[in-house]
């Protein structure tokens, strides 16, 4: 069975097992429990996944997008799709979160991704070479590049030691790998081989159209002689060159491949070695190191992205995992959105969220006045923090949901036979089915599609549904009665008090007073019906 | 390869910029008479001469010393050093186009290099003839005679044509490589010709593989030019970087003659007018003292000249001053230029002259141009004279044409004798003509100010002479009066 790991890498096991989705056992890896950052049972089952339902409402796809850009082809996509269920997991990744926010760890890591990549291009090149000798070449140039990244991830563990159990049990196996057999065989032979064929040294002679080759007899350097003839006239400092070559592309011509040939055939040890190596040493990439590399940039690739703007003063914090209320965050903030204004060189408005006894948060307030925003962030903040990552705000203490469940007005399809409120209803209905006490479901203006009195009683049957299941809800809506039901805090988005068209984008609790800014505003422009009647000079 | 005639230790530089101020200096001592009678037409060596006696106001006494002995030999033989000259020149040339273009591409062209050092070799060859055929005197020539003896023998030149013979490469090249880590070939060097039977004496031949490249194959001809391309690259710089060095040499040989024989030619003009020469001796610190000394420069303009003695051993300031007509830049100018000429190695226009070493010259004479800049024409020497102190080495000698002409005598002496006061305290040797009797008058007082005069005797001719005499407080103007007027002016 053919799997992404076997197809690209060309890796199989002595046995000749292909690796696949089942989990390799190999010698070391029985030796040391299995390691891995994201979890402390092992590692998570491998494989794609579709993108989660609500990734666009809470726009977490352009964030993996974001996310991962750097590390393209490595499928992190599979772990960012996957949130965790098990909080002491969600424990585990957060201690190596902190521990690779160290920079000098960090550094090693990315050292040791660079490396990696090293080896993967040469194996592609050896994969791709046409002519036997370079394949062998760059198959060595990657088993290089393999055991120098190895060797820097070592040196940076080393001068840091990790503090989360996660990077302690692979550093616990790269020691143990250190010293096994098969590694220790591996880096004795690529020293030895390295070093018979960089002393190769051989002659070439050119002469119209013949190419002679043999081996170096010790002849002396001619073009030295030819300076030394004319060292009394060099001054102090002779002129210099500057050269400019081009860099060849990978593969030889057919003169090179010719005198590769025949330095097989004059220095048949040197080369015996590198075909031992080759033949010895395939699929010298250990899977768990592979798998270390793949988990160490899910982690990297989010702090990473994080980073400019923790630079920028937004606070990041670790969630205190609880299964009681309160459940909170502060100074918290949209992280997409936030990415977005930094690069405008603006800062988001930051905003808290709290649930107790109410488990339903109702947000109402004018339009564009940040509530689909704040709405997105409870959703980002929670499923972060259910990856185990870092999320924004200065504090915060979050209940594990079983599913984050989302509605946000979705376009209208005109060639649906149901109406569209009939479909949001629907919609409303799956979702409420599906709803557990530990679940979190963010509706954004469902009601949006129907009528006033129909949206006023429809309101109050769903927001009855959702407390009657205990799920943690948060409601956008222009229904300011919502906010008054039983079981719900509520929530305003604030204008500016002394000009109501600017809004400050905080959602402040209080409580919902839907009216009161729209006449303020008309006011000011003179709208009012006192107002009117003076610039309409006076009436009947 | 040193030419060292000029130096002891070194060649000359003349990518050496001119000292503040050098623009001025040339025209008020009236040095152009000097450069047409050592240069004539050839702009190269003006540009030499120039450069040589700028450079000179920073020079040690033992340069003087040893570049007197240069000259000493280029005046007894100017054959000689015309010889040099050309010879360095035309070598030059030769090599110039031979080479053209040799460093204009990424990399170095082996044939055309070949070619140059060719024209080289010709040229060090006749000029080592050219040295050892002449009976050489002095210690500069002596020592560049033995230094080319030394380098140049008959095996160098056998090992040099031997190199250019074999970069030509008639049986193609031969490199040693290694083994890239993609499978090229790398680190060429270049390997001497290979002798046919050098295998013989020590065993049989070592196995070697050939490629024989089919006849239509281009694309692999063009891959074993690149080859040899690469084998030569080092022997090719090698090659290059040495002919430029030796150009290097013909270079400095060619400015350090051509001073030499500027020398020569100005020798010679002032012997054909019957003027004396001498050889100063370089002194330190406030000394001078001369007997016969002439404006060089006047005496090549009218083919004679009036000498002057002096001894003015630690006197500082000078003060000249006397009637109007009196010549008084002349008395500035034979000072200075024999100043200068002394510091360059050079001989003097003089019996006898002895002064101390400066390390720089400063000039600030009277503009005549510029009547209609009247208003600004005092503001414009001060402007002038700041920049002058803004660039003051710390021992120079400063000489003063007029200045303050511009102004009143009472507020242009009064300025002038700060300036002056401030000067000397500095360590600035001060010649000033004036005729502001109250500026020198200023420094009646002062044991170390020394007072000369343009000589009038008593019927009122001149001698264009120079006596000590303290300054008076009438400029003569009668007698200049007298002789424009005749007996009207009484």
């Amino acid at each position: 069975m053919e799997s992404a790991l076997t197809a690209r890498f060309g890796l199989m096991t002595p046995t000749g097992f292909p690796v696949g989705v089942f989990v390799w056992e190999g010698p070391v890896e029985r030796a040391v429990e299995r390691p891995s950052l994201l979890g402390p049972e092992g590692p998570v089952e491998e494989g794609e996944r579709g993108v989660p339902a609500h990734f666009q409402d809470l726009h977490l796809d352009e964030l993996e997008a974001a996310l991962f850009a750097p590390h393209g082809g490595m499928g992190l996509e599979a772990f960012f799709r996957r949130p965790l269920q098990d909080e002491k997991a969600v424990v585990h990744r957060q201690r190596v979160a902190q521990d690779l926010e160290a920079e000098p760890l960090a550094q090693a890591f990315r050292t040791f991704f660079r490396g990696m990549e090293n080896m993967r291009k040469g194996l592609e090149l050896a994969e791709g070479a046409r002519h036997p000798w370079q394949k062998r070449l760059y198959f060595l140039l990657a088993a290089e590049a393999y055991l120098e990244a190895l060797e820097g991830l070592w040196k940076g563990l080393l001068g840091h030691p990790p503090r989360s159990p996660g990077v302690q049990a692979y550093r616990a196996y790269l020691e143990a790998y250190r010293n096994s057999p098969n590694f220790l065989r591996l880096r004795a032979d690529q020293e030895k081989t390295r070093s018979v064929l960089d002393g190769l040294r051989y002659v070439l002679h050119v002469h119209e159209g013949r190419l002679a080759l043999r081996a170096y007899q010790g002849e002396p350097d001619y073009g030295r002689q030819v300076a030394e003839t004319f060292r009394p006239f060099f001054g102090e400092s002779p002129p210099s060159w500057q050269g400019r070559d081009l860099p060849p592309g990978p593969w030889l011509n057919h003169v090179e491949e010719w005198i590769l040939d025949h330095l097989a055939l004059l220095f048949p040890e040197a080369f015996g070695r590198l075909e031992a190596f080759f033949q010895d040493h395939q699929g010298f990439a250990d899977p768990a190191l592979l798998r270390l590399e793949k988990e160490a940039r899910f982690f990297l690739a989010y702090l990473d992205f994080i980073a400019p703007l923790r630079e920028a003063g937004l606070p990041f914090a670790y969630p205190e995992v609880a299964h009681e209320p309160p459940f909170l965050a502060q100074e918290a903030f949209d992280l997409v959105l936030a990415a977005k204004l930094l690069f405008q060189g603006r800062l988001p408005v930051t905003n808290g969220f709290l649930f107790d006894e109410a488990r339903i948060l109702v947000v109402t307030g004018p339009n564009q006045g940040g509530k689909t925003t704040f709405a997105r962030m409870v959703g980002q903040v929670y499923y972060l923090f259910a990856l185990g990552l870092p999320v924004p705000g200065s504090r915060a203490r979050l209940l594990l949901p079983d599913q984050i469940l989302t509605h946000f007005e979705a376009r209208e399809n005109p060639e649906e036979l149901r109406s569209k409120l009939e479909e949001d209803l629907r919609r409303l209905k799956t979702l409420l089915d599906g709803a557990t006490d530990c679940s979190l479901l963010i509706l954004n203006e469902p009601f949006a599609s129907a009528a006033l009195l129909d949206a006023r009683l429809i309101g109050r049957f769903v927001l009855e549904r959702i407390r009657a299941r205990g799920s943690l809800g948060v409601v956008v809506t222009f229904l300011d009665e919502l906010a008054r039901l039983p079981g719900t805090r509520s929530l305003v988005a604030e204008v500016d008090p002394e000009d109501p068209a600017r809004r400050t984008f905080r959602i402040l609790e209080r409580p919902a007073d839907g009216k009161a800014y729209a006449l303020a505003l008309a006011e000011k422009y003179g709208l009012t019906y006192a107002r009117l009647k003076e610039r309409l000079g006076g009436g009947p | 390869m040193r030419v060292g005639l000029l130096f002891p230790d070194r060649d000359l530089d003349l990518a050496h910029p001119f000292p503040f101020g050098w623009e001025d200096v040339e025209p008020d001592l009236g040095l152009g008479d000097v450069y047409r009678a050592m240069a004539g037409e050839d702009g190269y060596l003006l540009e030499v001469v120039r450069k040589v006696l700028a450079q000179g106001l920073t020079s040690q006494a033992a340069t003087v010393l040893h570049r007197q002995e240069a000259v000493r030999e280029a005046l007894e033989r100017p054959d000689l050093v015309e010889a040099l000259y050309t010879l360095a020149g035309e070598t030059l040339a030769a090599k110039r186009r031979e080479s053209y273009g040799l460093f204009r591409r990424d990399r170095p062209d082996l044939y055309g290099a070949i070619k140059a050092m060719e024209a080289l070799l010709k040229g060090l060859r006749a000029l080592l003839a050219l040295l050892q055929r002449t009976p050489l005197t002095s210690p500069p020539f002596q020592a560049l005679e033995a230094r080319l003896e030394a380098v140049l023998t008959p095996a160098f030149f056998r090992q040099a044509e031997a190199h250019l013979e074999a970069l030509r490469f008639p049986k193609g090249v031969w490199m040693a490589a290694g083994l890239s880590r993609e499978g090229r070939s790398q680190g060429y060097t270049l390997l001497p010709p290979e002798e046919r039977r050098a295998w013989w004496p020590f065993g049989k031949r070592p196995r070697t593989y050939v490629l024989t490249l089919h006849p239509r194959d281009e694309a692999g001809a063009r891959i074993l030019g690149e080859i040899r391309e690469k084998g030569i690259l080092e022997a090719a710089k090698a090659l290059a970087t040495a002919v430029e060095e030796v150009a290097r040499f013909f270079e400095s040989l060619r400015a350090e003659a051509g001073f030499l024989l500027g020398a020569a030619r100005l020798a010679g003009r002032l012997k054909a007018l019957g003027l004396p020469l001498a050889f100063p001796t370089p002194a330190e610190g406030l000394r001078l003292a001369f007997r016969g000394l002439y404006d060089v420069g006047l005496a090549l303009r009218q083919g004679m000249a009036v000498g002057n003695d002096l001894e003015a051993h630690g006197r500082n300031p000078i003060f000249i001053t006397g009637a109007n007509r009196g010549r008084k830049t002349t008395f500035l100018r034979s000072p200075g230029l024999a100043q200068l000429f002394l510091q360059a190695g050079l001989f003097v226009g003089a019996e006898r002259f002895e002064s101390g070493l400066v390390d720089g010259l400063f000039t600030h004479f009277k503009r005549e141009e510029d009547r209609a800049l009247e208003a600004g024409k005092f503001e414009e020497e001060l402007r002038r004279l700041d920049g002058l102190v803004a660039h003051l080495t710390s021992k120079p000698l400063f000489l003063f044409n007029e200045s303050f002409a511009a102004t009143s005598e009472l507020e242009g002496s009064e300025l002038g004798a700060q300036v002056v006061r401030v000067l000397v305290e500095a360590g600035v040797r001060v010649v000033f003509v004036t005729h502001f009797y109250t500026l020198a008058a200023a420094f009646l007082g002062d044991e170390r100010t020394l007072f000369l005069k343009a000589e009038r005797l008593p019927d009122g001719r001149r001698t264009y002479r120079l006596r000590p005499e303290p300054p008076e407080p009438t400029a003569y103007a009668q007698d200049l009066l007298r002789q424009v007027f005749g007996e009207e002016a009484g």
